[in-house]
């Protein structure tokens, strides 16, 4: 089956900011920014933290480890994903805990009604053929 | 500063028809929209300083255009509650004597089926964290949020398609909803209906449809002279918690009416009791038993029990979207005027007899959008 006869998903448009986050990708690295100021994580990324609002901040590799946070397994999707119904998609939190925000992404490598609540996960990386973006995914750990 | 508490009315309502509307345009909803709520006001196109139209600053100054003179842009666009406080503030301050939110879509929609299924060569880039990347829409924001809900507090699907249910029968009541000819549903019509994302059935997503209104504010000292008995505003607060991803970590369980519900009761010097009708935003069941708790009405994990056993319902202890709700009356694509609308219709007295609450005197209307936590609204209506 090729991607050519089909709609293809869409990508996220990586910010200039944010470069450091979309290469560690590349890299087989989930950076998140750890606040120079204050030592919060956080996620997503900003310039400033949350926290103390420094903008003075460390790209830093997370474990990439978590839990399922929270999760829905999706029967009704858009053209680009009829060939992947059901899917899950979840809610991770982070082992490293960062201010403000989960991380959504898709749960693989399982049976995708299989995902629980408190499911530990671990990141996985994914170069999208034809196109310079690595993406994350998470699959049971 | 003290909010203007009673200072500011609604003079002027207007619904178009709601559904499937293959033959109208969202400008032609929103004239429409516009000069039905004037009429219904006894104003004319003469008397509108300002307005506040759902498409924001492009759909001002097309307004501006339309109406052949400069206007003021009476807020932010949003409607329903928060548009209404937005509009008071407006009034209160001096800038703006009648101003008119109105929104109206035909011919778009928001689910899923309206993604684009265009074969191209490279994939179709979206803004950096939007969600649209794992095959996310509004639907399974909610269904994550709800899946949540379940699990920390023990409640069941089965308690949340309560909501469904009862506003249905009102949709029933409501010759003008889209749903009311198909009839009442039952918890089990609720739970057969097909998946959507887990846990949220079919029954339990609002619709997506077609749809244009209009809400006309100005000062009540100038609403006494008016056609219709205004509808005070005795309270109305706004915030947001918003971002185009998903925050709802723990410790965020509360969103915006948490802080907007308390802040208009407490401006209007009102308690929960003494409400005799609500517009609570339903975009899914479990905003319905969320808002309910995040506005007082109950305490947190509660909700889901609380929607049930006839509470919201037309003969109830506070009943609730009587036209319907967003589950089975419309969802426009901006909907929190909706709500606002049919509270404000209760009040006049002038809905069909067989939804009309008795003799209601205070309102409450929490309308929210653009995300789970989103922009939130509360207002507290009243008619002397």
């Amino acid at each position: 089956m090729t991607t050519q006869s089909k709609p293809r998903k869409p990508l996220p448009t990586p910010s200039r900011d944010n470069v450091p986050f979309w290469e560690g990708l590349k890299q087989r690295e989930f950076r998140i920014q750890q606040c120079s100021g204050c030592g919060s994580y956080r996620w997503l990324p900003k310039p400033a933290c949350p926290k103390c609002m420094s903008t003075d901040y460390a790209w830093v590799a997370a474990s990439g480890e978590g839990v399922v946070w929270t999760y829905t397994t999706i029967y009704r999707a858009g053209p680009a994903f009829q060939d992947d119904i059901p899917f899950t998609v979840a809610a991770v939190e982070l082992k490293e805990k960062p201010l403000r925000c989960l991380v959504m992404s898709w749960i693989v490598d399982c049976d995708a009604e299989a995902v629980y609540i408190g499911m530990p996960v671990k990141v996985k990386f994914e170069d999208i053929p034809g196109e310079d973006t690595t993406v994350y995914k998470f699959a049971p750990a | 500063m003290p909010f203007p508490s009673g200072q500011v009315a609604i003079v002027g309502i207007y619904l178009t028809d709601q559904g499937k509307l293959p033959d109208r345009t969202s400008d032609s909803l929103c004239v429409e929209a516009f000069k039905g709520a004037l009429d219904d006001a006894g104003l004319t196109p003469g008397d509108v300083d300002a307005v506040s139209p759902a498409g924001g600053l492009m759909q001002a100054g097309w307004w501006a255009h339309q109406l052949d003179k400069t206007i003021v842009m009476a807020g932010s666009g949003a409607m329903g509650a928060a548009g209404v406080t937005e509009a008071a503030a407006f009034i209160n301050a001096g800038l703006a004597e009648v101003v008119v939110l109105i929104c109206g879509q035909a011919g778009s929609r928001l689910g899923p089926g309206s993604q684009s299924a265009a074969v191209t060569a490279r994939s179709p880039r979206v803004s950096e964290w939007n969600p649209a990347p794992w095959g996310m829409f509004m639907s399974a924001w909610y269904a994550q949020m709800a899946q949540r809900y379940l699990h920390v507090f023990g409640a069941t699907s089965e308690q949340l398609a309560e909501v469904s249910v009862t506003f249905r029968r009102h949709a029933t009541l409501n010759p003008r909803s889209v749903m009311g000819v198909r009839g009442e549903i039952t918890v089990d019509d609720v739970m057969g209906s097909r998946m959507i994302a887990t846990p949220l059935h079919l029954l339990e997503c609002c619709l997506d449809n077609d749809g244009g209104y209009a809400i006309v504010v100005t000062s009540t000292e100038r609403a006494r002279s008016l056609k219709k008995k205004p509808v005070l505003v005795l309270g109305g607060a706004t915030a947001l918690w918003n971002t185009p991803y998903e925050e709802f970590n723990d410790e965020y369980w509360p969103s915006p009416a948490s802080v907007t519900g308390p802040k208009a009761m407490a401006q209007a010097g009102v308690k929960h009791d003494d409400f005799d009708v609500l517009g609570i935003y339903d975009c899914f069941t479990i905003t319905v038993a969320r808002l309910m708790e995040d506005l007082g009405f109950c305490k947190l994990g509660e909700g889901a029990d609380y929607v049930g056993g006839g509470r919201l319902g037309l003969g109830g202890e506070f009943p609730t979207n009587l036209d319907g709700g967003l589950l089975s009356h419309s969802h426009n694509g901006n909907p929190s005027g909706l709500h606002l609308i049919e509270v404000v219709r209760q009040l006049r007295g002038e809905v069909e007899p067989e939804r009309q609450v008795e003799n209601p005197k205070i309102g409450f209307v929490h309308g929210q959008g653009a995300a789970v936590l989103g922009r939130h609204g509360s207002c507290v209506l009243a008619i002397d």
